[in-house]
């Protein structure tokens, strides 16, 4: 696979939207889009030889490459620091108003989010990781990760709002 | 499922309903990344479990090197403090000097009282001669001269303890030898006396 370029260009045919719709929800442009998917597919093809099937699926360890690449090109972008919370509730984005949401609005509303706290909403809400492996994941403290899920709560309680109320 | 895994996966639902149009410009790009990486440069693919095993091994190699090569100079330290303290034991205690009888101070006040001086005995100073046949002893001989000439000399008589059993020593014992006659002490009432003769006399 290292060295064939067929196969390399047919995985990539194959994992492209995929790769696409994970990386989505990390940038604002589909320039940012193509410059994370560069990086992340560069990745793949010279790191496949460590992907081990008996540990999980090739989706599985695909989508961690493009993640990681993304939270690389935000931190590159952007400083995630800020201040930090002891506590901080969940977010949980009503089944109501998601059905009342396109794909796009969707979209739209993550992306309106400041990069680091978009970056902890993708990690908590869409991942499924906790605040620990957050902070560890983007060298902040974890009363930090808190704080900007508190904060993406609070901003996207208003700007969804208008969907609730239609 | 909890709520917010449920949540979640609603999320990545809508998301993936994005249509995604197909980017070759973008597979040129890699493929011109691909490209440029040299050969040279990548390693030849192993099974993941062998490498991991091969780099473990690796790794058990040279903890094992490091812990002999450490034990190797920890024995070495410990042998040269042993040694350093044991050389120190060893060195002699400084010796008292002796006092070492030589020939040239030698004073012996023979038991005759015809003798009225002391002679001193210079045995390897002097030639020693036969009186009776004159002949000359070597030079040699002249070193370390028998007693037989030393009695002839001074008419000492010969005690065992005058007896050399090895040349050029004398082993003196001290009723042979005296050094030198005692200073008579002055008393204390001699002094007294004394006092009173100045006062009578004054």
């Amino acid at each position: 696979m290292r060295n064939d370029i067929i196969a390399q260009k047919k995985l990539y045919a194959s994992f492209y939207t995929y790769c696409v719709h994970v990386c989505l929800p990390y940038t604002r442009n589909e320039q940012d889009t193509d410059d994370i998917l560069s990086d992340a597919f560069i990745r793949i093809f010279k790191n496949m030889h460590q992907f081990d099937a008996g540990k999980g699926t090739l989706y599985a360890w695909i989508k961690k490459i493009v993640v990681n690449a993304a939270l690389d090109f935000l931190k590159k972008r952007s400083r995630f620091t800020s201040s930090t919370l002891e506590e901080a509730e969940g977010i949980v984005i009503e089944n109501t108003i998601l059905e009342k949401l396109s794909a796009d609005e969707l979209l739209l509303e993550i992306r309106s989010l400041p990069d680091a706290t978009q970056a902890v909403f993708n990690l908590y809400c869409i991942e499924g990781f906790n605040h620990r492996e957050i902070s560890g994941m983007l060298g902040i403290k974890e009363g930090t990760s808190k704080w900007h899920l508190s904060e993406a709560r609070t901003l996207l309680k208003q700007r969804l709002l208008k969907y609730e109320l239609a | 499922m909890n709520e917010r895994q449920y949540n979640s996966k609603l999320i990545s639902d809508k998301l993936s309903e994005i249509p995604v149009p197909a980017n070759d410009l973008l597979w040129r790009k890699i493929e011109a990344q691909l490209v440029a990486i040299p050969p040279a440069a990548e390693q030849t693919p192993e099974h993941p479990s062998l490498q991991s095993q091969a780099v473990a091994k690796t790794g058990f190699i040279k903890a094992a090197v490091i812990l002999l090569s450490s034990a190797i100079i920890i024995v070495f330290v410990i042998w040269l403090i042993g040694k350093v303290n044991h050389s120190r034991k060893s060195v002699p205690a400084r010796q008292t000097p002796q006092l070492q009888i030589t020939d040239s101070l030698i004073t012996v006040t023979p038991k005759d009282s015809s003798l009225s001086q002391q002679k001193k005995v210079l045995p390897s100073a002097m030639p020693v001669t036969e009186q009776n046949t004159g002949k000359e002893i070597s030079d040699t001989e002249t070193m370390h001269p028998p007693l037989l000439s030393l009695e002839k000399h001074t008419n000492l008589p010969l005690t065992d303890s005058l007896q050399t059993n090895l040349p050029g020593t004398i082993q003196i014992s001290p009723d042979s030898i005296k050094l030198k006659d005692p200073v008579p002490q002055k008393k204390d009432e001699d002094y007294y006396f004394d006092i009173q003769k100045k006062k009578k006399g004054n």
